[in-house]
């Protein structure tokens, strides 16, 4: 096959399944337009029906377009399996945000581009305007997409949509996600949608009853239920009210909903297991362990450095306070317990560097969560570990090193080298962040901690995420986000074809 | 959708083990709170 057909070959592949992650998705906003119908919100309603027809039109011009591989499922390769994730994500920003635009709700497409990413990299930082008067269908909306963006969005749509799954696990890597609970692709599909399921179920009853023992009215204690646990399952951050959690005014409400983003930010492969019956797995897990011990670390020194400010009186107010954002950083939620100025005005660099660190290292591989992930750390300070332990022992021992991950692994060098460059690539996009927000006149504190935020994909806010900031920043934060969530390599994969095929076209054009 | 019970006890085991955790850090923080 010439080059040039294997280019073509290749975009026609891209754009099959690209086209079913776009239909599908499409499909999703009936459930807006049904939550329109219920709440009689008529204009809203006609928003979602226009982005449904604009959406599911493109998303079957692209099926249409890459129909030959109908039935060849087994010609996608990795790098096709990256490349529809990282441009299906792309794609899925301009299309979901049209309802937004439509609202009314944001200044720009630009802003409504930026809630969008924002949800589905469950980042939770918002440009959206007046979100206490939003409909109920974009607030259904917003959530939504944090949910299922959590879960993968990808992956849902085409082991749901398309019936051959030969390719499937390539799109599941592809999309930051790389599980296989069982050998079947679907199968695993499944096991992450029950178990999210079942603690949607049960999250939103626990909350439901939290809302209404603080007063909230039936239905509307529902539907913050709702909103409030996919939020917390997927580590998104969103609310349906400006205040975010401090609406609530409930140590009850906050707690539930620290339990929820805690075991949200957990791996699905941890969940499975511990559902399966190996529970020791909840303690040997390096993930687990990892998390554990940054997670308490963080959260002590911080208390230990704001009880001396006398901010807090007492300790319910210090957990409520302290513990609750360091958390929230930690597990990459973004549910926040303060105004967003008062992490600047009243914690300090001490309480900023301590923010900034548990965002960046942020929850478990294969969940919901941001961040480097606990794994990766876990691996490369087990890898500095067994490297004093050679240089310390005899020349002749051969020892072998191994961490606990669902299984003993031998901790080999590639390993931990592939998860220090992972952990590079996020530092320099940090990097790039902090440096862009200096740019743009923002302190040094303000700029790292707002870059932490959208690399871990955290979503709290020192102030300076705001509909005002300038543009250039909205899209550094936008592709940050976009980055930090998809891993790097499918991007990198995604924008490495794009440039290779320019190149084949123009050799062409040149002979 | 039906739940074993090895998969109900597998729940019960995760929420228990994070109340847990949060107990710690709260019993931490009533010791620098004081």
């Amino acid at each position: 096959m010439k080059n040039s057909e294997i280019s073509v070959r290749s975009a026609e592949i891209i754009s099959y399944y690209a086209g079913f992650v776009i239909l599908g998705t499409s499909m999703l906003m009936i459930i807006p337009v049904v939550t329109a119908i219920l709440s009689r919100e008529w204009i809203p309603m006609l928003d979602f029906i226009i982005s449904m027809g604009i959406a599911a039109s493109l998303g079957l011009i692209f099926v249409l377009l890459g129909r030959r591989t109908k039935g060849h499922s087994a010609s996608v390769q990795w790098r096709h399996g990256f490349a529809v994730a990282a441009l299906s994500w792309v794609m899925l920003m301009f299309l979901c945000s049209i309802p937004y635009l439509l609202s009314g709700h944001t200044y720009s497409y630009l802003d409504a581009c930026f809630d969008v990413m924002s949800g589905f990299t469950t980042t939770g930082l918002v440009l959206t305007q007046d979100l206490d008067h939003l409909s109920n269908a974009l607030n259904m909306w917003r959530h939504m997409l944090t949910f299922i963006g959590g879960q993968g969005m990808v992956v849902l749509a085409l082991t749901f949509i398309v019936k051959e799954s030969s390719g499937g696990y390539k799109f599941y890597v592809g999309e930051g996600k790389d599980i296989a609970l069982v050998p079947n692709v679907k199968g695993t599909a499944r096991i992450i949608w029950k178990i999210s399921i079942v603690y949607l179920l049960f999250g939103t009853l626990v909350l439901w009853i939290a809302g209404l023992l603080i007063g909230l009215n039936p239905a509307s204690s529902l539907l913050h239920a709702i909103y409030i646990f996919e939020s917390a399952w997927s580590t998104g951050g969103f609310a349906p009210n400006t205040q975010n959690i401090m609406y609530y005014h409930s140590f009850l409400y906050e707690a539930i909903a620290m339990v929820f983003f805690i075991i949200g930010s957990f791996n699905f492969g941890l969940h499975y297991a511990v559902w399966q019956g190996k529970r020791k797995e909840f303690v040997r897990n390096i993930e687990i362990q990892s998390f554990a011990i940054t997670a308490f670390l963080a959260s002590v020194l911080a208390v230990a450095a704001l009880s001396k400010t006398g901010l807090y009186p007492d300790a319910v107010s210090l957990y409520r306070r302290v513990v609750f954002n360091v958390l929230s950083a930690h597990t990459t939620t973004g549910f926040g317990s303060l105004y967003a100025r008062q992490f600047a005005l009243q914690w300090g660099d001490g309480g900023i560097l301590i923010m900034v660190i548990a965002m960046l290292i942020g929850g478990s591989a294969c969940s919901t969560a941001g961040g480097f992930k606990g794994l990766r750390v876990g691996i490369v300070f087990k890898g500095i570990i067994a490297d004093v332990k050679k240089l310390l022992s005899s020349e002749r021992s051969m020892r072998v090193y191994k961490f606990h991950y669902m299984k003993d692994i031998v901790l080999e060098d590639g390993l931990v080298r592939a998860s220090a460059l992972i952990i590079i690539c996020y530092m320099v996009l940090f990097g790039i962040g902090t440096l862009l927000g200096t740019f743009c006149g923002y302190s040094l504190a303000d700029s790292a901690f707002e870059a932490s935020s959208v690399t871990g994909n955290v979503g709290l806010s020192i102030g300076v995420t705001s509909a005002s900031m300038p543009a250039v920043l909205k899209i550094y934060y936008i592709f940050a986000m976009y980055l930090g969530r998809l891993e790097f390599l499918s991007v990198f994969a995604l924008i490495g074809m794009a440039i290779t095929g320019v190149k084949r076209i123009w050799k062409r054009k040149q002979i | 959708m039906r739940l074993s019970k090895a998969e109900i006890i597998g729940l019960l085991t995760e929420i228990s083990g994070v109340l847990i955790f949060l107990g710690i850090l709260f019993a931490v923080t009533l010791l620098f709170a004081r």
